[in-house]
């Protein structure tokens, strides 16, 4: 087990057990996420980088441990109270998750008509900055089927900012990019983080790009957290597995080959 | 032997388990807020594209329950009954019935499709995200909605149903109008079989638009999973249907 204390923590997850059915996803872990920085979370195919995404969003409890989350202890408040502490995050969604009868502009409208009481007039012009900030203002009377991928993506990140939250998640932003949108999800975090003061934290496969950006990178396997520790310290980690993960070496720790009996027992 | 013992237990289990998740989920969508306007919005979804099925079908049972009806009547010289049978196995069984079937096959398809899809595009976690509780914002109106569209869809099947009798009885084959409707009016009672059909509507209505909501709402999210949820929706409904039938018409109609 690995406890990493960070100054200015803003998530701390202590001790947390996760159970699927049967299957552990976590088994024992703890870790802090740091305030006011972008956390990159990576880590092989099914080893629960989105789960922790849930973990933190409330969306899922675990076993045993706690998860406090802007000093709050989210599995023990009441179901109003989550609620109201989930307006201080947004997530971007793999899918994007955009309403798919609405258009763009309502889109980005909802969480602030949902949770607020401003005049329509301050609406459009809250709206109107978000997606400014995505580059995507003249895109707001389409509806999501008319937008590309990337456009898409750029739509739910306007949404997900909409709220001006303290946290803002993203659950594998680059997936499906071209290398044209890739490159502007990835400054736009990078720019959102700097210019709203937001912590970021970045479930990704995308080794170089969230390296480029990230500031702390937690890597998850096995049950449990592997390494821990800035771009530079993870690339110098003395972990077979960490290595195999960063340059994407077919054979190693995670073997190639699903386990199965020797091939001459099976050949008749 | 063990096993098959294991396995009718672990069934047991996961069946008192759904029930369970189905009866908080249904009692928390029904007792949360709900916005009278999301209602209404649901209603032209789920009542308004109803329509055109349960028109067409209400027209044709009419037609073929009065031919039917007449051939044999006609064979006991009693075809001045046809107008009370026509009426009455409209408005007891047939409306209420094959209203709710088409309806679980129409709109609680739908329904569970629709709300599956919401969850596998992450649009329900999204929502919850953003400090928006799906149930009270996605599932309640389509719940209210599909409860107050049976039985108005029902009300339509059998208006329609018992025209399309009149229209074969009387216009087709000959039958005195006046017989048709004088004897239909006398045979006929609001309280007895009207409100009696209204009443198996309303419970048809929640029992179709639970399954579906919880359906979709559970359903494992991917298109397996959804196709699955919205196959038994249709089948789970159809069956509490008619099982639900049974018992009402055995506790409405004793002794009439």
């Amino acid at each position: 087990m690995l406890n990493i204390i960070a100054k200015d923590t803003i998530i701390k997850i202590e001790n947390v057990d996760l159970f699927r059915g049967h299957r552990a996803i976590y088994k024992d872990i703890s870790v802090d996420i740091p305030k006011g920085k972008i956390t990159a979370i990576m880590g092989p195919s099914g080893a629960g980088k989105t789960t922790m995404l849930h973990l933190i969003g409330g969306l899922i409890s675990p076993k045993s441990g706690t998860v406090s989350v802007l000093d709050e202890n989210i599995n023990r408040l009441s179901r109003k109270a989550l609620m109201s502490l989930r307006k201080h995050m947004g997530v971007l969604f793999q899918s994007g998750a955009l309403f798919t009868q609405m258009s763009v502009f309502d889109n980005v409208a909802f969480p602030i008509r949902r949770n607020s009481d401003l005049p329509e007039n301050i609406i459009e012009n809250l709206v109107k900055m978000k997606l400014e900030a995505v580059g995507l203002r003249g895109a707001a009377s389409l509806i999501p089927t008319e937008l590309s991928g990337g456009m898409a993506r750029r739509v739910a990140l306007a949404r997900a900012i909409a709220l001006d939250p303290d946290i803002m998640m993203y659950d594998e932003p680059f997936t499906g990019q071209d290398p044209i949108s890739l490159g502007v999800v990835l400054k736009l975090i990078k720019s959102l983080n700097d210019a709203l003061n937001l912590t970021s934290i970045v479930v990704s496969h995308d080794i170089q790009e969230v390296m480029s950006i990230a500031d702390f990178i937690i890597i998850v396997a096995n049950q449990g957290i592997l390494a821990t520790g800035n771009p530079d310290e993870i690339k110098q980690s003395s972990s077979e597995l960490v290595q195999q993960f960063l340059c994407g070496n077919p054979d190693g720790p995670v073997p190639f080959h699903y386990s199965a009996k020797p091939f001459v027992e099976e050949l008749s | 032997m063990i096993q098959a013992t294991a396995r009718v237990g672990k069934n047991t289990i996961t069946s008192i388990k759904h029930i369970g998740e189905a009866t908080i989920f249904i009692f928390r969508v029904i007792f949360g807020a709900v916005n009278p306007r999301q209602v209404f919005g649901q209603m032209y979804a789920i009542g308004v594209n109803s329509l055109t099925i349960i028109v067409v079908s209400g027209i044709f049972i009419g037609f073929v329950l009065s031919l039917q009806g007449y051939y044999t009547l006609v064979k006991f010289n009693a075809v001045s009954a046809l107008g009370p049978m026509v009426a009455l196995s409209i408005l007891r069984e047939l409306g209420p019935v094959v209203t709710a079937l088409l309806f679980a096959g129409r709109a609680g398809s739908a329904l569970t499709s629709e709300i599956g899809l919401m969850k596998a595009t992450e649009q329900l976690s999204s929502l919850t995200m953003m400090g928006v509780d799906p149930l009270r914002y996605i599932v309640a109106p389509r719940f209210w909605a599909g409860q107050i569209c049976m039985p108005l869809l029902n009300l339509i099947f059998c208006a329609l149903a018992i025209w399309g009798g009149y229209i074969v009885g009387v216009k087709l084959l000959g039958l005195y109008d006046g017989t048709f409707w004088g004897n239909m009016q006398s045979a006929v009672f609001f309280n007895q079989d009207i409100l009696n059909g209204i009443i198996k509507s309303i419970v048809f209505g929640f029992v179709i638009t639970w399954v579906a909501v919880y359906q979709g709402f559970s359903c494992i999210p991917n298109p397996d999973g959804i196709a699955r949820a919205t196959t038994k929706t249709v089948v789970y409904a159809s069956l509490l249907v008619l099982a639900l039938d049974f018992l009402l018409t055995a506790m409405m109609f004793k002794g009439m």
